[in-house]
């Protein structure tokens, strides 16, 4: 389902030409659970940027379900964003004067469904993550790991084909990490397909299939 | 509905700065509306005046007569047999000089006959207008104005008190109101009076029985261009068709000099009102630009989960529009108030100050226009901005 050929992304910093990602190649599959890790600076970001197709490569291919993505317009890849991809990020990055709810919702709005059909999927997220009591709440009045799980729902509520999760215990402690870890095997084994990109070893490991990545190469590890 | 939603709620999480930037909007909207619908309230009134003051009223004068002089058996004649004209009234006028006790000064002095107040939609404020009786019997009488009343005589209910013109004394029998000063005050700056024609023919030698000037009125149901007409036909057919021994004209040209200058003044300050809304469309611009930047990262989550440039766009040009529109709507409140006050202070001119429903239209479509031109900058800043780059603003 994602197919990844000689992918090239390059930054320019300073007079230095650095290169994030080195000709990567990846393919995952349908329903896999895969974790892409590596230490800091070694292009994990950006390559989960231009797998979530929020940023392009230099060089190389990525089909997505089997379509060419460079070829989108901004609107057409701000579509697939919308309805294939769900992003969880490593600070939440939940909208602050919206509640729960609503921050789940507006995914669904700019999908243009239906205010009914919307209702009834923005409850479903939040039951499936076990926040349904706390649906009118701010993001300021959730703890962290509560605040991951709306991101969670958020992500969940189109129905994507991919999640794609950045970091998503980074800013958790050890307990809710637990918690927030097996809300993705939970999703693993509904079957969806995760992205998980992290620099923690342990969380890593979780996951059936483990990338690594070093100065924008990447390696397969077999578990 | 969803954006309007969206954008009410984030001018409303900032309430303060929400008033600041809507203050140059309020402010623009109040100038322009209060100053136009003043423009308009005092024009109107004093348009009313004037046509109260004979806008239906055609002055004939005769500068050639071929031998054959008008009358006043023969303006009685018209008013009697031709259907198109009204009344009829002489208007000589000769300059004299009126003589009250040790007092005197210079009059313009009518000579004209018992129809001309109705004519020239004159008002009484003291006594009578002369009456037929007065012109057959060539009384010494006259009509005077408010003004010759209290500055040369003193008082204005001077009924019976005696004006000598070249030596003649005429009693007064009535002053006019001060309102008629208006279109007297257009014809000579001094004082004015009103006598019986016969009698001014005896005051002056210049005043002959041919009657070179005189007034004419639209007879009820009838318009004064009917009048005008079988008026010009009837001179023409007298004065063996010459267009030059004669002018009619009408008051018409008043009433249109004014609403000129009214539309003159209600679009020079119009401008000057549009000006501090174009102000305070910046102020908007402004505060929209802050706004973008503040919430670059809340941009950057919308886009990646799936809003379009055209969706950040119109989210961010909702909020600028209806800012502006509350602010219009601000003012508007604010204009009607303000002129409620000033048509309270201002009843003793019996002016109407009434909030003028175009320049509300125009404010309103003003409003929009502004919000639309001053929010797209700022709105299509954050639209095009790159998902990627916004997420990662300011962490």
């Amino acid at each position: 389902m994602i197919d990844i050929r000689d992918l090239c992304k390059f930054y320019t910093v300073g007079d230095e030409r650095v290169r994030a990602l080195d000709h990567a190649t990846m393919h995952i599959y349908p329903h896999e659970f895969v974790s892409v890790i590596g230490p800091s600076g070694s292009g994990k970001s950006t390559l989960m940027n231009i797998i979530g197709c929020l940023d392009t490569a230099d060089a190389g291919s990525y089909l997505l379900d089997g379509v060419p993505i460079e070829d989108y317009t901004e609107n057409e890849l701000a579509h697939i964003r919308n309805r294939k991809i769900g992003f969880v990020f490593q600070s939440f990055n939940l909208i602050a004067k919206m509640s729960a709810e609503e921050n789940v919702e507006l995914p669904l709005i700019y999908g243009g469904v239906p205010r009914a059909e919307r209702a009834r999927r923005v409850a479903e997220a939040l039951e499936r993550v076990g926040l349904s009591k706390r649906a009118k709440h701010q993001p300021t009045e959730l703890s962290g790991g509560q605040q991951q799980r709306v991101a969670i729902a958020r992500a969940l509520v189109t129905r994507p084909s991919l999640i794609l999760a950045d970091e998503p215990t980074g800013n958790l402690d050890s307990h809710t990490s637990a918690e927030i870890m097996d809300i993705f095997h939970e999703l693993h084994e509904q079957g969806n397909t995760i992205v998980l990109i992290t620099h923690d070893n342990d969380v890593a490991k979780q996951a059936r299939r483990i990338v690594h990545i070093l100065d924008g190469r990447l390696s397969e590890v077999s578990v | 509905m969803m954006t309007l939603r969206m954008a009410l709620r984030s001018i409303g999480a900032n309430k303060m700065r929400a008033m600041l930037t809507m203050l140059g909007i309020i402010i623009g909207v109040v100038a322009l509306v209060v100053l136009v619908s003043l423009v308009n309230g005092a024009t109107s009134s004093v348009t009313d005046a004037v046509s109260s003051l004979g806008s239906d009223m055609l002055t004939v004068t005769v500068s050639d007569d071929k031998g054959k002089p008008v009358d006043m058996e023969l303006l009685s004649d018209w008013t009697r047999s031709e259907p198109a004209i009204g009344l009829t009234a002489p208007a000589i006028t000769a300059s004299l000089t009126g003589k009250y006790g040790s007092e005197s000064d210079s009059f313009t002095v009518y000579g004209t006959n018992a129809f001309y107040d109705e004519i020239a939609g004159l008002k009484l404020c003291m006594g009578r207008f002369l009456n037929s009786a007065d012109v057959s019997s060539h009384t010494r009488v006259c009509v005077i104005s408010y003004k010759a009343a209290t500055e040369l005589i003193g008082y204005t209910d001077c009924v019976g008190e005696q004006i000598s013109f070249n030596g003649m004394k005429f009693s007064v029998v009535g002053v006019l109101s001060d309102s008629e000063s208006i279109t007297t005050s257009m014809r000579s700056s001094g004082y004015t009076a009103y006598v019986p024609y016969p009698s001014l023919m005896r005051l002056s030698d210049s005043v002959t029985e041919d009657v070179t000037t005189f007034v004419v009125s639209a007879p009820e149901n009838r318009s004064i261009d009917d009048t005008e007409r079988a008026l010009t036909e009837l001179l023409l057919e007298r004065f063996e068709m010459d267009e030059d021994a004669f002018t009619v004209s009408s008051m018409n040209f008043m009433e249109e000099a004014m609403s000129s200058v009214a539309s003159v003044l209600s679009v020079l300050l119009g401008g000057i009102a549009a000006i501090s809304l174009i102000v305070g469309g910046i102020g908007i611009m402004n505060i929209m630009l802050v706004t973008v930047t503040e919430r670059t990262r809340e941009i950057g989550i919308r886009k990646a989960i799936g809003a379009t440039r055209g969706t950040i766009l119109r989210q961010f040009l909702t909020e600028a529009v209806v800012l502006c529109m509350l602010g219009c709507a601000i003012g508007i409140f604010l204009s009607w108030t303000i002129l409620r006050m000033v048509a309270v202070i201002a009843s003793s001119l019996s002016m109407s100050f009434r909030l003028n429903g175009t320049v509300v239209i125009v404010a309103v479509g003003f409003c929009v226009l502004i919000g639309v031109i001053f929010g797209l900058y700022p709105a299509n800043k954050a639209a095009k901005m790159k998902p990627i780059d916004a997420l990662h603003y300011g962490g």
